[in-house]
């Protein structure tokens, strides 16, 4: 069965880069493959869009993409260590083949080592495999290296070891679902949910960490559960602490690249959260120069440094009410979603997209702040940060508002109204806010001079529920002290937002 | 891996298809190739050279770095033997594509990363390669990660991943858990051929059983692990000489791997092997009919490509050369068994330093007996020399010591009566330390004394019957009757009573048994 699709080669072409193709094209010179190929090659790398009618010779389809992919596994042969261990470990069955068997040993027992450098368990337990097969030979000629029985005791460290990984591995998976549903800790009872999780024997102490790997994965769960319970020292410790230890292990940086990427990351948004914008601006520099590390030699890693880095440039243009440079920021921003289209994973553009809106809101834009948050209402996901989501819908409400949507103003109100009876979690905040809009959408229909009365009335019972420490992170998804000011005083929500962190700009 | 003779060792190796895929890969990269012009010369050298090497590469800049260039050629030799691989081995080409799901993911291509996943996930789940499973469920887990962003949810979760995965690891301890009695059984089998005493038989007897109920207790959870399980059993069999049971199992053993062709291809010396077990049952049943068929199976796997790593042809150059040189020997046709000699002597010229001493043993042990048959006693010590002037350690004690006995008798057919007193005073010496010492061992240095030594001219027959009928009573204990695996003793007695050639005494006994 045929399951390489036109739009996949297409695709395939399309993703190289220039060092690629050259490198293709002098393999293909080189192992004199037809000509055809080469000129299909070409013919697909020219176009601009996709066009179906060029694809009519199915056998070329699938040679061509067949070779593509041979060209870029010698590409980078040598700069993938999992490639080069893959290599070594052929090497060593076939001298085990040619009965080349001190050859064999030597080969084994270095690459036995840097499988264990890299913590690649997959990779040793197949070594020991063919030790194991070596062995038996080797006591034939009464050479001996090693015994079965130590090979296999090996082994079931190996096995427990990869275990352990997996275990780590799943409960990481758990939290990070979680965690994307809803960010922050909304309610006691998201709260109970991270202290259980951070209390599980997993995740309370480092006993239970067998490898390098694992203790990784155990500070980014940690990481993730304190930035959502917005124990930012502790999650920063974590993030430090997790820094460390692929620093010091730089084979595990190639190993586990993304989370790398990810703790960078996070370390940029604990200086945002903690309203430290010139630390921001340092972390965001140093996941910039660490671009050009040779682990994040990918397309998805590079572009996930980019869009980390963008995301945060932005939201400090933002909180800084720096208009003309995030306007600069967005241009990018639209650039590359145009580039990389569907390589652009949802939840990535989500945010984007929601950081916009708040952008033109902020800058007054409301128009274009609507295009934006109907963007984020129309993805599809609903479970996909739901955080997001659930503030865009009240933003929504305000822009409708603003732009004086008043026929769509009520039945979006009410519609939402009955969303957050099915809601889990929310803040208080969304509440009021729901019910003051609800209040704002009645006296512009009926006695537009009694809104400055029901925003003074707002600003009043919102300063009571922010009392609550949780109700501070609403800040974060969209400054809503600053718009009623805003309104109270007539001054730019802009304005008044980069007053209020002008303090920040300083650490 | 430094260069040194081991380059040159592996030049050597190579087969003339490996040679033209280098030569063709060579090619590829324009101009003068230093490290080409140094594998023509080594090639083409008998043994490995350096001064020769030096010599004649004199004018040339290389020289100076021979090492480096060495170590290019030797990079290269690999590289090629690599794609070679990958061209003719199923699982090499798994090994391959398993590249391409992290190239298209490195990409961001995940739904093709997805689509060659699928596809190869399944031809490495056919063929039970656990550790290339491990790899490609190690990237999907990453890959299920990503989809998650894209809202895809429609594949595996990260749970059911991470039961998949420890199903393999159980999967792998439970071959590893057949794998240990295995490696005890081969523990005695280096030394013993067949058991010679109770004890023997009650070690063996007890991997035996801790294997069958290992396999109730555990499952047998893969047909890898299924293939070693029977192996063990059949191999305990083998060495209780359990002929009927050792039938059934092998039998069943090559079925099995015969049903599932893949499992083969993984595991090629156990098919190899289970065919030498299935000829000896066929010697010793006299299905010689059957037996020279199964041969010929043998011969013909080492044409095909599924075995044409060196190790697997010099097992089957093993087993089918020797077998045949064995069945000939049987039923006394030691000339035809002669005839093979020349074949086997350039297959140890090509491998003797690969071939395993417990092989080497049987090699030198079954040539000396073929030269013995047909009457051709000076060859024959040429061969027995090599056993016993060598060392061989704790290794396959049981040919040592009947070779030695041996020994003796083809000194005795030689006339040499010198030496053979001071052979015969070594010999029972050497036998008297033995931890372990057979009955029929004292009963043939008694006898063989009273009709060599002593030299009773006038009652040499009757000493020759009453040798044999000392045998027959000591070969009515099953393990001492073991002993005429190695050489057929009654039909030497029997030459010597009835004044007939060896082979002859052979094939009267086969005819009158």
């Amino acid at each position: 069965m045929n399951l390489i699709s036109n739009k996949d080669l297409y695709d395939l072409v399309k993703s190289l880069s220039k060092s690629e193709k050259r490198f293709l094209k002098l393999n293909a010179s080189a192992t004199k493959i037809p000509i055809e190929l080469i000129s299909f090659f070409n013919k697909i790398e020219t176009e601009d869009v996709y066009s179906p009618e060029h694809y009519k010779i199915k056998g070329n389809l699938e040679n061509l993409y067949n070779f593509i992919l041979k060209s870029l596994r010698l590409f980078y042969a040598d700069s993938s260590a999992s490639f080069v261990i893959k290599d070594e470990i052929t090497n060593v069955l076939n001298l085990f083949d040619k009965a080349q068997y001190k050859q064999c040993r030597k080969i084994l027992n270095k690459q036995k080592q840097e499988a264990y450098l890299y913590e690649r368990f997959h990779f040793v337990l197949e070594l020991i495999g063919l030790e194991k097969m070596l062995i038996t030979i080797e006591n034939q000629f009464n050479i001996i290296n090693n015994t079965l029985i130590n090979l296999i005791k090996e082994e079931e460290e190996v096995i427990k070891k990869a275990k352990n990984l997996g275990e780590y591995a799943l409960l990481y998976s758990k939290i990070n679902l979680n965690t994307r549903q809803k960010n922050k800790a909304k309610t006691q009872q998201d709260l109970d949910s991270i202290a259980s999780f951070l209390n599980s024997p997993l995740l309370k102490n480092e006993k239970l960490v067998y490898s390098n790997k694992a203790l990784i994965i155990y500070h980014h769960c940690r990481s993730v559960l304190f930035c959502r319970c917005q124990d930012n020292e502790s999650r920063e410790t974590e993030c430090q602490l997790l820094l460390e230890l692929m620093d010091k292990y730089p084979k595990l940086i190639e190993e586990m690249p993304n989370r790398y990427i990810t703790t960078l990351n996070n370390l940029i948004n604990i200086a945002f959260e903690e309203r430290k914008f010139k630390t921001c601006q340092t972390r965001i520099n140093d996941l910039q120069n660490k671009a050009t590390y040779k682990a994040f030699n990918t397309t998805d890693l590079q572009l996930k440094i980019i869009t980390n880095v963008l995301n945060a440039q932005l939201t400090i243009h933002i909180n800084t009410g720096n208009s003309i440079e995030a306007e600069k920021t967005v241009v990018e921003i639209e650039n590359i979603l145009k580039k990389y289209q569907e390589k652009i994973n949802k939840e990535e553009e989500i945010v984007f997209d929601y950081i916009i809106a708040i952008m033109h809101t902020y800058f007054g834009n409301y128009k274009k702040a609507q295009h934006y948050i109907t963007k984020v209402l129309s993805q599809g996901n609903k479970m996909l940060r739901e955080d997001l989501q659930s503030f865009a819908r009240i933003i929504n409400i305000g822009l409708n508002y603003e732009l004086n949507n008043l026929k769509q103003l009520n039945y979006i109100i009410l519609t939402l109204k009955q969303n957050k009876s099915h809601q889990i979690s929310h803040f208080k905040t969304e509440n009021l806010i729901l019910s003051y809009f609800e209040k704002l959408a009645e006296i512009k229909v009926d006695k537009k001079e009694n809104e400055k009365v029901i925003f003074e009335s707002f600003k009043k019972d919102l300063a009571e529920v922010m009392k609550d420490p949780h109700e501070d992170n609403v800040n974060y998804y969209f400054e809503i002290e600053s718009y009623i000011n805003s309104k109270l005083t007539g001054v730019k929500m802009s304005e008044l937002v980069s007053e209020k962190y002008k303090q920040a700009t300083l650490s | 891996m430094k260069p040194s003779n081991q380059l040159f060792d592996l030049i050597k190796s190579l087969t003339p298809d490996e040679e033209f895929h280098f030569n063709n890969s060579s090619s590829i990269q324009q101009g003068e190739k230093n490290y080409i012009k140094l594998y023509n010369f080594l090639k083409n050298q008998d043994e490995y050279d350096e001064d020769a090497v030096k010599q004649h590469f004199k004018n040339e800049v290389f020289i100076q770095h021979l090492a480096s260039e060495k170590n290019q050629l030797l990079h290269h030799v690999l590289k090629s033997l690599r794609y070679y691989r990958y061209e003719n081995s199923i699982s090499a080409q798994i090994d391959e594509e398993i590249k391409n799901i992290q190239i298209l993911f490195n990409k961001s291509l995940y739904k093709q990363s997805r689509k060659q996943l699928s596809i190869i996930k399944k031809k490495a789940n056919d063929r039970e390669l656990f550790y290339s499973l491990l790899d490609i469920i190690e990237l999907e887990k990453v890959l299920t990660d990503m989809e998650a962003y894209y809202g895809d949810i429609n594949y595996k979760t990260i749970d059911e991943l991470i039961e998949e995965e420890n199903d393999v690891f159980l999967k792998i301890e439970n071959c590893a858990s057949f794998d240990i009695q295995l490696a005890k059984l081969n523990a005695i089998s280096s030394k013993l051929m067949i058991a010679r005493n109770k004890v023997d038989v009650s070690e063996i007897d007890m991997i035996l059983k801790e294997t069958i109920k290992l396999a109730a207790n555990e499952n047998i959870l893969s047909n890898k692990s299924n293939i070693i399980y029977l192996y063990t059993i059949g191999l305990c069999y083998r060495l209780l000489n359990k002929m009927e049971d050792v039938y059934k199992i092998f039998s069943d053993l090559i079925i099995e791997m015969e049903n599932k062709p893949e499992i083969i291809s993984e595991m090629p010396n156990y098919y190899i092997l289970s065919h030498g077990s299935l000829i000896r049952y066929c010697a010793l049943k006299k299905q010689y009919n059957d037996g020279f068929k199964l041969i010929d199976k043998l011969k013909s796997l080492s044409l095909n490509k599924m075995f044409i790593a060196t190790d697997l042809q010099i097992s089957i150059f093993s087993q089918s050369l020797i077998t045949e040189m064995l069945l000939y020997s049987y039923i006394g046709q030691h000339e035809q068994a002669k005839k093979i000699i020349p074949l086997v002597i350039k297959g140890l010229e090509k491998y003797e330093s690969k071939i395993n001493n417990e092989e080497l043993l049987r090699i030198y042990h079954t040539i000396a007996m073929v030269y013995f048959g047909v009457g051709e006693f000076n060859k024959s010590l040429h061969w027995l020399n090599k056993i016993i002037n060598q060392n061989f350690e704790d290794l396959r004690q049981d040919t040592v010591r009947i070779s030695k006995l041996i020994y003796l008798i083809v000194h005795f057919e030689l006339g040499n009566d010198d030496l053979l007193q001071y052979i015969y005073k070594s010999t029972v010496r050497f036998i008297n330390t033995q931890k372990n010492q057979y009955k029929f061992e004292t009963v043939f240095l008694n006898n063989f004394k009273k009709i060599a030594i002593s030299k009773k001219e006038s009652k040499q027959k009757e000493s020759y019957q009453t040798f044999k009928d000392e045998l027959i009573t000591v070969f009515k204990d099953k393990y001492e009757k073991n002993a005429l695996e190695f050489f057929n003793f009654y039909a030497w007695l029997d030459s010597k009573i009835y004044n007939i050639t060896f082979a002859d005494a052979i094939r009267v006994r086969k005819e009158n048994l």
